[in-house]
């Protein structure tokens, strides 16, 4: 419980290390002395006000969004190894990105600048049809729209592969879409994400309880007076259109909706009034720290981010499961 | 002495083929009902009808002269409320974090937990004898605790009605008694409390009306020395077993 009032610390610190590392290397003392006003550095002020600080912002917000969709989801979903990324909305994402690159190519430049548009539409219909699937009258079956979101997403990775394969081109930057990446992000996508994840992250903490209620059960929940299905309907649909959000402007990062709420609720309990907060400010942690160990790496070729979220989560994930900590 | 559940011309079907057939139900305020009857005679399902966790096909059910169709579910939950047999958890949560979530009829979307919310949890832990058991982690409970903890729950929902389900299956003598006494001063509080039974006799002791369902219909009704008769016990379990005429009547086997 004590560790409750380190995250904050943790996240300002982290916060400058991701602003001081990168391809040019500018210190910790400079960076704060160009946030603060201080420096006359015209180079050093424009490398982290134009390039670093949107992108290590838009980071944390996708961070911090995802890992709350993902501990929202899985207990909304009664189900632990709920990702965002694997019900298909990203896939469905990635796969939106590929097409109007593969008609950019048919057709002509015009279908490419409609790039977000294609990868949202197709984010949404990714998640909306297991959501269609699942319903059976006026219920939504919870195993269902999970099977159905993971049948959805694994379709509309292979259709991406397809169109790869058929397009034949242009593989390396395909790739950034299909594993994530906050290259060339500016403050306009800042603005496209940032609201979005905010409203979630308020509504998710607003119905902390009701989610404790849920994570007891779907019957447990109605009991103590919670309209289910209305708030499984809601919280999905919401969670759903953030992540179109999200991987429109980024594409695919996945493992953080999934790792960061299982150390959230190892830090500060299972109960959703701590572990949502908990959760959005772990996620702004790592996310940032994958995204600069990303472009630092390899510096200056840049790994896509969900490489690194990978690399880290998976592992960690294994930790978790064999230490015994089983879905705390 | 009101009514305050009533229970007209009920019909509900599976997809199985089983059906439940309930004409007439009632409940009075105080009262202390057990559904006892064999494995599949629809006691859980009647109890989840009345809470309205499932929908029948047809018939009436009136919480306080309300017609539950027409409520919400916090306004029925703020009248009635259920422990289910079946509880299991994803996370392992704290006694209290579980607890507290019966509070949710009684709170607006943006309100947290206030004083008194944590004092009825305290209380209601009192009352199933577990105090300090509120930081206590779920999962590291006996099997008796956690059914107390969940009664816990129920009371501190503050309902005018309780719902039981089979709550003394599965444990041994021990937490069967341990949970026995706990019903008994929910009986003694006068609290209002419908409960499915599989141990005949506990339900003979405490409550003072039982309901023998067998294959989904009642097949009898009464205070419990009219129903744990020999003849009634045959018609319901197929077997004879022997009644020892006490006060209340127990049965051996």
């Amino acid at each position: 419980m004590k560790n409750r009032g380190v995250l904050p610390f943790l996240f300002i610190i982290f916060v400058l290390l991701n602003l001081s590392f990168g391809s040019v290397k500018i210190s910790i003392i400079e960076v704060l002395k160009v946030l603060l006003g201080l420096s006359n550095d015209a180079v050093a002020k424009r490398i982290i006000f134009d390039l670093r600080l949107p992108r290590v912002v838009s980071s944390m917000i996708v961070g911090s969004g995802l890992a709350c969709i993902g501990n929202t989801f899985q207990g909304l979903l009664k189900n632990p190894l709920i990702d965002p990324y694997l019900l298909g909305i990203s896939a469905g994402a990635s796969f939106g990105t590929v097409l109007s690159l593969f008609l950019g190519e048919l057709i002509g430049t015009f279908w490419f600048k409609k790039l977000y548009i294609l990868n949202f539409l197709f984010a949404i219909l990714a998640s909306f049809i297991p959501l269609m699937i699942a319903k059976r009258g006026k219920r939504v079956l919870i195993t269902e729209l999970v099977l159905a979101g993971v049948v959805i997403g694994t379709l509309f990775s292979s259709a991406t592969i397809l169109l790869i394969v058929l397009s034949r081109r242009n593989i390396t930057h395909i790739s950034t879409w299909l594993f994530g990446s906050f290259s060339g992000l500016g403050w306009d996508d800042v603005t496209v994400m940032v609201i979005p994840a905010l409203i979630f992250i308020a509504i998710s903490y607003a119905f902390w309880n009701e989610l404790n209620a849920m994570a007891l059960g779907e019957e447990e929940a109605m009991v103590s007076g919670v309209n289910t299905e209305r708030l499984k309907v809601f919280l999905y649909i919401i969670g759903s259109l953030t992540t179109a959000f999200f991987v429109s402007r980024t594409g695919a990062i996945g493992f953080i909706g999934l790792i960061v709420p299982h150390m959230a609720r190892r830090i500060v309990g299972a109960n959703y009034k701590h572990s949502i907060p908990a959760s959005a400010m772990i996620g702004g942690i790592i996310l940032p720290l994958c995204d600069t160990l990303s472009r630092s790496l390899f510096s200056p070729t840049e790994l896509p981010v969900g490489v690194i979220t990978a690399l880290l989560g998976a592992p960690m994930m294994i930790f978790l499961l064999k230490s015994g900590v089983k879905n705390v | 002495m009101s009514e305050i559940l009533r229970v007209i011309d009920l019909k509900f079907k599976y997809s199985n083929g089983f059906s439940l057939i309930i004409e007439n139900f009632s409940v009075e305020e105080g009262d202390f009902v057990g559904l006892i009857g064999p494995n599949g005679a629809g006691k859980t399902t009647f109890l989840k009808i009345i809470l309205g966790l499932l929908k029948p096909l047809k018939g009436k059910i009136e919480l306080f002269g309300k017609d539950l169709k027409r409520m919400k579910r916090k306004e029925i939950a703020r009248k009635i409320t259920m422990v289910s047999q079946e509880f299991l958890p994803i996370y392992d949560f704290k006694v209290k974090d579980i607890i507290l979530t019966s509070r949710i009829p009684h709170r607006g979307m943006f309100d947290t937990e206030n004083e008194r919310d944590l004092e009825i949890m305290r209380e209601s832990l009192k009352m199933v004898g577990l105090e300090d058991f509120e930081e206590r982690r779920y999962w590291s409970l006996s099997g008796g605790e956690r059914r107390r903890a969940l009664i816990a729950k129920a009371l501190a929902q503050e309902t005018d009605i309780i719902v039981l389900d089979e709550l003394t299956a599965h444990l041994d003598p021990k937490h069967i008694l341990e949970i026995a006494e706990v019903l008994k001063k929910l009986a003694e509080n006068g609290k209002t409390v419908i409960s499915a039974f599989h141990n005949i006799n506990i339900a003979s002791r405490i409550c003072n009306r039982l309901v023998a369902l067998k294959n989904g219909r009642i097949i009898a009704s009464g205070r419990p020395e009219e129903i744990i008769k020999t003849d009634v016990l045959e018609k319901l379990y197929g077997i004879r077993l022997k009644v020892l005429r006490e006060i209340p009547p127990q049965v051996l086997f």
